[in-house]
C-alpha cells in the first residue's frame, strides 16, 4: 500500500472518522506492518492529547432555559413588525387619497374655464348648420342665417386675435 | 429526513396555535440537547460569560425565527453551530473587531500538565482555519459533513484541513525542546 494512502487512512482513524469496515482491514494490515503501526500510535497520541487540550473546561456555567422568553420576544417582534406595516400602509393610503382628491379638485376648478365655452359654441354652430341645411336654397331665412353666422364667425376670430 | 420527530410533521389543516406550541416544544428540545455545548463553543470565543450567554440567546432567537424551516433541517447540530458561528461573527463585526471567528480563543492561563501545555501552545499556533476545524471535530465531535455545513466548505476541504492540523501538531510536538517557544 502507498505510504500517503496509509497516512490518510491513519489520520482518519485517529480522528475517529474511518468507516468500520475499512478500520477492520487497516487493523489487519497494521498487525503485519510495524512502521505503519508505530505511525498509527503516534498519530493517535497526538489526537488524544489535542482532544484533551481542546476539551479543557472554560466556564462551568450552565445557561438557564430561556426558551419561553425567546418565543415571547419573537412574537413581540412579529407583532411590532405587523403594527409598523399597518401604520405605514395606512399612511401611504392616506397620502395617496389626499393626492387624488387634490387632483380632482383642481380638475373641477379648471373644467368650466377651459371646456364649457368651446362645447357651447360648437353646439350652437351645429344647430345653426342643421337649420341652414333644412331650409330651401334661395329662401330669405337661409340667407339671413348664413350672413349672421359668417358675422359671428368673424367676430369670434377677432376676439381670439 | 426529519430529525425532530412527530412534532414537526404538521398536517396541512393543523391549527396555528398547535403548530406554534409544537415549534416551541421542538426548539425547547433543541435547547435542552445542545445549549450546553453551544454555550461552551461560544464561551471559548467570548471575553466573558455574559457575552456568551447573550450570543446563545441570540442563536436560539434565530432558531425560533426560523422555526418554520425546522422540518427541513437534516443536520440539526451542524445547523445550530452554523447559526452560533454567524452570531459570533456578527457580534465581532458590530464591535468592529477585525479578527475572524476562529482566531478568538480564550482559555485559562494556568496549566499543570507540561505536554498538555505544549499541545495547547501548538494548537494556538495553528492557522485560524485549521484550529477552528480541529476544534469542531475534537471538542464538538461533529462529523466531516457537519463541519462542512458549519464552515460552508466542501467535505474534502474539511478532511484535508484536519489532516494538515494533525500533521502540524505532530511535527510541533516532536520538535526538540530548545526550539519550542
Amino acid at each position: 500500500m502507498k505510504p500517503d494512502v496509509i497516512e490518510r487512512l491513519l489520520l482518519d482513524r485517529a480522528l475517529g472518522c474511518l468507516d468500520p469496515d475499512v478500520d477492520t482491514l487497516l487493523a489487519d494490515y497494521l498487525a503485519n506492518a510495524a512502521s505503519a503501526a508505530t505511525q498509527a500510535r503516534e498519530l493517535q497520541d497526538v489526537v488524544h492529547l489535542a482532544r484533551k487540550a481542546v476539551r479543557q473546561p472554560v466556564l462551568a456555567i450552565e445557561p438557564p432555559n430561556q426558551i419561553h422568553q425567546l418565543v415571547w420576544r419573537h412574537r413581540a417582534e412579529r407583532a411590532l413588525a405587523l403594527a409598523a406595516s399597518f401604520v405605514i400602509g395606512v399612511g401611504i393610503t392616506a397620502l395617496a387619497l389626499r393626492a387624488s382628491l387634490r387632483r380632482e379638485d383642481n380638475a373641477v376648478a379648471l373644467a368650466p374655464s377651459i371646456q364649457s365655452e368651446p362645447t357651447g359654441s360648437r353646439q350652437q354652430e351645429a344647430s345653426v348648420k342643421t337649420k341652414i341645411e333644412s331650409l330651401p336654397f334661395w329662401s330669405n331665412q337661409r340667407l339671413y342665417l348664413l350672413a349672421s353666422a359668417s358675422t359671428a364667425d368673424a367676430n369670434a376670430k377677432e376676439t381670439v386675435k | 429526513m426529519n430529525f425532530f420527530g412527530p412534532a414537526c410533521n404538521y398536517g396541512e389543516r393543523g391549527d396555528n396555535l398547535r403548530q406554534v406550541q409544537s415549534d416551541t416544544d421542538t426548539v425547547g428540545r433543541l435547547y435542552g440537547q445542545h445549549a450546553g455545548e453551544l454555550y461552551h463553543y461560544l464561551a471559548r470565543r467570548c471575553p466573558d460569560a455574559a457575552t456568551a450567554s447573550d450570543l446563545l440567546q441570540e442563536t436560539f432567537l434565530q432558531v425560533v425565527r426560523q422555526s418554520d424551516q425546522l422540518a427541513r433541517v437534516t443536520m440539526p447540530r451542524a445547523w445550530l453551530f452554523a447559526i452560533a458561528r454567524n452570531m459570533l461573527a456578527r457580534h465581532y463585526r458590530r464591535q468592529r473587531d477585525p479578527r475572524p471567528v476562529a482566531q478568538l480563543w480564550y482559555e485559562p492561563a494556568e496549566e499543570k500538565d507540561d505536554r498538555l501545555a505544549v499541545m495547547r501552545e501548538a494548537i494556538r499556533s495553528l492557522s485560524a482555519e485549521l484550529r477552528d476545524t480541529l476544534e469542531l471535530r475534537l471538542e464538538q465531535e461533529l462529523s466531516y459533513e457537519e463541519i462542512a455545513h458549519v464552515l460552508d466548505v466542501p467535505v474534502g476541504t474539511v478532511r484535508s484541513r484536519l489532516h494538515n492540523a494533525v500533521r502540524q501538531l505532530r511535527d510541533l510536538m516532536n520538535r526538540p525542546e530548545e526550539t519550542k517557544q
